[in-house]
């Protein structure tokens, strides 16, 4: 799944493109197809989508090591 | 009264030492930097004077790794370490532990001297700033994990736009240990690409607090970054080198996180602008077509044959008309002529001749038409043929 910017962009280019007069019928509905699609599945994530809030644990050298990341919590959110 | 017992030097260096170290094991000196010799091991030696008296300080090089700036002749600075006695030459020092610039003044011009010079080495060009992502998905901000900055940012992160991660680097944010914390988080995000974008920052604090994000190493390692970074470090009238390296400058760790988070509704907003012309866009494309096809209806295409075919009906109509007429004149002028040539025929006809009042004359014997006196003689005998009926008669006599 592409990041939800990138999907963003394709779909207001898209609704940018459907705009263009010499877009033929049969592009046109292809165009909307995927346009709506994505507009759902957007809405959606949108709704959906909770990020993380983690920290990093370890001080990773690489190659070998990969970073250890856990669920932060920032002790008491209203001080 | 005998003389004393001398002391051995060994003896009373031995005490002087003792008193001394001592009295001050930990004191805080303030002075000007003078007779600056670093060693090639590491070590800085140098004197601390002011008006009237001058200490030999040295900085071991232990904790020389840790001076948030370059040590020169003439440089005001507040050291603290302590007293140490050398036996071998009788002299004391300061060990410093400690050392800082002593007022903002020399502060300040470190920094506008280090900023010029990297500003010198292209480090602050625009054309290097990277573009900070519209929409990131992860954040990673390098800070102190219990600092005010971390709690903002996530306050304001959480509140905008809930659907962003955010990874949090610890670093310490002050003091010598800072800066190089500082790198390695930095590169670390880097590495192991954990975000699409990084906030580098702490809360308010003193010019001195601030210091290690003038660091030219952090310095270097903002500006190299790969990911896009923000720096958003104290208040607004706050700046540190770190900013002027940054792909932006937030004026705090608060405006950062507002500046880098998209709002969730905004984004929603957009989506459903997009959705709306994606259907108005079918639709007016719809309606064109369905116009374009109303020209192509039963009545619209018989008009338009209508249109085509009139010009021909008409021409034909007007050759018909042609026709017809030049026709009629023929006739018309051909009865004339029959006429006049029927009149010129009956002017001909000797029964019209005879019926004005002339006579044919035939000799009746012959049946040959008189037409001269010598035709005939005296006692022949004539057939008369007037308009109507026979007259038989005798001719009497003939003259020429």
């Amino acid at each position: 799944m592409k990041k939800i910017g990138e999907r963003l962009e394709r779909l207001e280019s898209l609704s940018d493109a459907i705009r263009d007069p010499e877009v033929a019928l049969e592009d046109a509905l292809a165009i909307f197809e995927e346009g709506i699609k994505l507009a759902r599945s957007l809405e959606k994530d949108l709704d959906r989508i909770e990020g993380k809030i983690e920290i990093l644990k370890n001080t990773p050298a690489a190659p070998e090591d990969k970073p250890e990341l856990d669920l932060f919590s920032a002790g008491s959110d209203d001080d | 009264m005998s003389a004393p017992q001398p002391l051995k030097i060994a003896e009373i260096t031995s005490l002087i030492k003792e008193i001394l170290e001592g009295s001050f094991p930990l004191v805080t000196l303030e002075g000007e930097i003078s007779n600056y010799r670093p060693s090639s091991t590491g070590h800085l030696y140098f004197t601390l004077k002011d008006e009237s008296s001058a200490i030999a300080s040295v900085m071991f090089k232990g904790k020389a790794r840790y001076l948030p700036f370059a040590p020169a002749d003439g440089m005001l600075v507040r050291a603290t370490g302590s007293i140490s006695v050398y036996e071998a030459r009788g002299t004391y020092q300061i060990i410093i532990d400690r050392m800082e610039a002593a007022g903002t003044g020399d502060i300040l011009r470190i920094l506008e001297e280090r900023k010029r010079s990297l500003a010198a080495e292209g480090l602050f060009d625009q054309d290097r700033k990277r573009e900070i992502p519209e929409i990131p998905e992860r954040i990673a901000v390098i800070t102190s994990p219990t600092g005010a900055a971390v709690r903002d940012i996530l306050q304001i992160v959480r509140r905008r736009n809930p659907a962003i991660s955010v990874v949090i680097l610890p670093a310490p944010v002050q003091g010598p240990e800072a800066p190089p914390v500082l790198v390695r988080q930095l590169e670390t995000a880097n590495r192991y690409h954990m975000a699409d974008v990084i906030i580098i920052g702490r809360g308010g604090g003193s010019l001195e607090d601030l210091l290690p994000f003038s660091d030219e190493a952090v310095v270097w390692a903002v500006a190299g970054s790969k990911i896009p970074v923000i720096s958003a470090v104290g208040h607004e009238i706050d700046w540190t080198l770190c900013d002027f390296a940054a792909d932006l400058r937030a004026p705090t760790p608060s405006a950062a996180a507002e500046l880098v988070c998209p709002l969730r509704d905004d984004l929603a907003d957009r989506v459903k602008a997009a959705a709306g012309a994606l259907e108005a866009g079918i639709e007016s494309k719809v309606d064109r077509i369905r116009l374009m096809m109303a020209s192509f209806s039963r009545e619209s295409l018989e008009m338009r044959f209508r249109k085509i075919e009139q010009p021909y009906l008409l021409r034909f109509d007007d050759a018909k008309e042609s026709l017809l007429e030049s026709i009629g004149t023929r006739i018309r002028e051909t009865r004339h002529r029959v006429e006049v040539l029927s009149h010129i025929i009956e002017g001909g006809n000797p029964a019209a001749i005879l019926s004005k009042g002339y006579s044919i004359v035939r000799d009746a014997a012959t049946g040959q038409t008189i037409r001269s006196a010598q035709d005939t003689a005296a006692g022949a005998r004539l057939h008369i043929i007037p308009g109507a009926g026979t007259i038989r008669a005798t001719v009497e006599e003939t003259h020429s």
